[in-house]
């Protein structure tokens, strides 16, 4: 089984289910090029109609036979994963739909803890994908209250502060990036977009296959000149057989320094044991990060 | 599918053991009797050279008429331990350039 944690929603599915496509807020899994499952959510505050929502999706699908289902009417398994579901807090209503070709499995969820509001739906061609269907939604998990928050996704697993946000990703062959921003208040986080006004940038990345990147070359070296940003040269990098690190003031000058607009930087590269990757941590911004934090950070950041 | 070299592609290999592979360019009839008329051309194949470098090096090696496209990718990731899925877009990727360039048919 494989768990993909994504912007504080989890979920665990058999090992040949992969995304086909990731958003910052839900993500589509695909068996052999196949769609098997849907994932969205957002954040609501205050009440849910589920009603209301679900609704919306009938309207929204015309010419798909789509229905909002009380849990004696779907599979006996299904009803069984929603009630385990539901003693953990959350809210879910299923629906069913079909069309000449497909079925489908879904539920419409909500956490009143978090706020979180979420739907997903399963693509059902057997009878053993209800099975399968149940089990999965049975795992889902709402990780968004707590007060780190974990990621799984392509392989790598992390953990960071909730205060930090998912800010953008790619995940292109080779190079994986994830950024997340924390706004140096909730009350800025609200007002500005992510990465603007004062504020901390960190970036979660993977290089591969190290093998060939560093090939006559050292750590350091490689990331100075490959690194993006490169580590300012201001700042010392530190070598040891555990990686490299890097923390310091990038940008100083008395008026930034008045101005409290320094900019802290702090970074971690090491080369994996296994995977043949090279992993990068940095943060960067005029809010420091703590080194402990930062190194929980790091630590945290391994393949899964 | 299975990948196929064109036997018109000299391959040699330099120090590094990198291989650097020469092709024949595909001119489109009427570039060509364009630039025969203009004098620009004397009919004799056009070469282009291509320099590989390590991965493509090995990618390359593994087109031996018998591996599919999804086989080279399962021997890229058993090699660079890369994941599947991105072993199967580096090695699509590779394989879709140099079959535009006639280097390689698929079978």
């Amino acid at each position: 089984m494989v768990e993909y944690i994504w912007n504080g929603v989890g979920l665990t599915t058999p090992d040949a289910w992969e995304p086909s496509a990731l958003e910052r807020d839900g993500f589509l899994l695909e068996d052999q090029g196949q769609p098997v499952c849907e994932l969205k959510w957002s954040t609501v505050q205050g009440s849910f109609n589920f009603k209301k929502h679900i609704k919306r999706l009938v309207k929204e699908h015309k010419g798909v036979d789509m229905q909002g289902v009380s849990e004696a009417e779907t599979p006996n398994v299904w009803a069984k994963a929603v009630a385990r579901l539901s003693e953990s807090g959350i809210i879910l209503h299923s629906f069913v739909w079909k069309t000449q070709v497909h079925r489908g499995l879904g539920a419409v969820m909500h956490n009143p803890a978090t706020g979180l509001a979420a739907l997903v739906q399963f693509f059902i061609t057997s009878p053993a994908d209800e099975v399968v269907a149940a089990e999965t939604l049975s795992t889902l998990r709402d990780y968004s209250g707590g007060k780190s928050v974990p990621w799984a996704m392509f392989g790598l697993s992390g953990r960071l502060p909730a205060a930090f946000k998912l800010e953008t990703f790619s995940f292109r062959p080779g190079h994986y990036t994830i950024k997340f921003w924390r706004a140096k208040s909730a009350k800025q986080a609200g007002k500005l977009p992510a990465g603007k006004g004062p504020g901390t940038s960190l970036v979660f990345q993977r290089f591969a296959p190290a093998s060939v990147l560093l090939k006559g070359t050292e750590l350091d070296q490689w990331l100075r000149d490959m690194l993006d940003p490169t580590p300012h040269e201001s700042v010392p990098m530190e070598s040891s057989e555990a990686g490299v690190a890097w923390a310091g003031i990038a940008t100083k000058s008395m008026l930034r320094s008045l101005l409290r607009r320094e900019v802290h930087v702090k970074g971690q590269a090491w080369r994996t044991d296994t995977g043949n990757a090279i992993l990068v941590v940095t943060a960067t911004g005029n809010i420091p990060v703590t080194g402990e934090a930062f190194n929980d950070m790091c630590e945290s950041y391994e393949f899964v | 599918m299975v990948p196929v070299r064109n036997t018109k592609v000299v391959e040699s290999v330099d120090d590094d053991d990198l291989i650097q592979l020469a092709y024949p360019l595909a001119i489109k009839p009427w570039f060509g009797s364009l630039a025969e008329k203009v004098g620009l051309w004397d009919k004799r194949p056009m070469i282009k050279h291509l320099e590989l470098d390590e991965m493509g090096t090995f990618v390359w090696r593994a087109i031996n008429g018998e591996n599919s496209v999804r086989q080279i990718a399962a021997i890229f990731v058993a090699h660079y331990e890369v994941q599947p899925r991105e072993a199967e877009l580096s090695v699509t990727a590779f394989i879709k350039t140099i079959g535009q360039r006639g280097m390689i048919g698929l079978k």
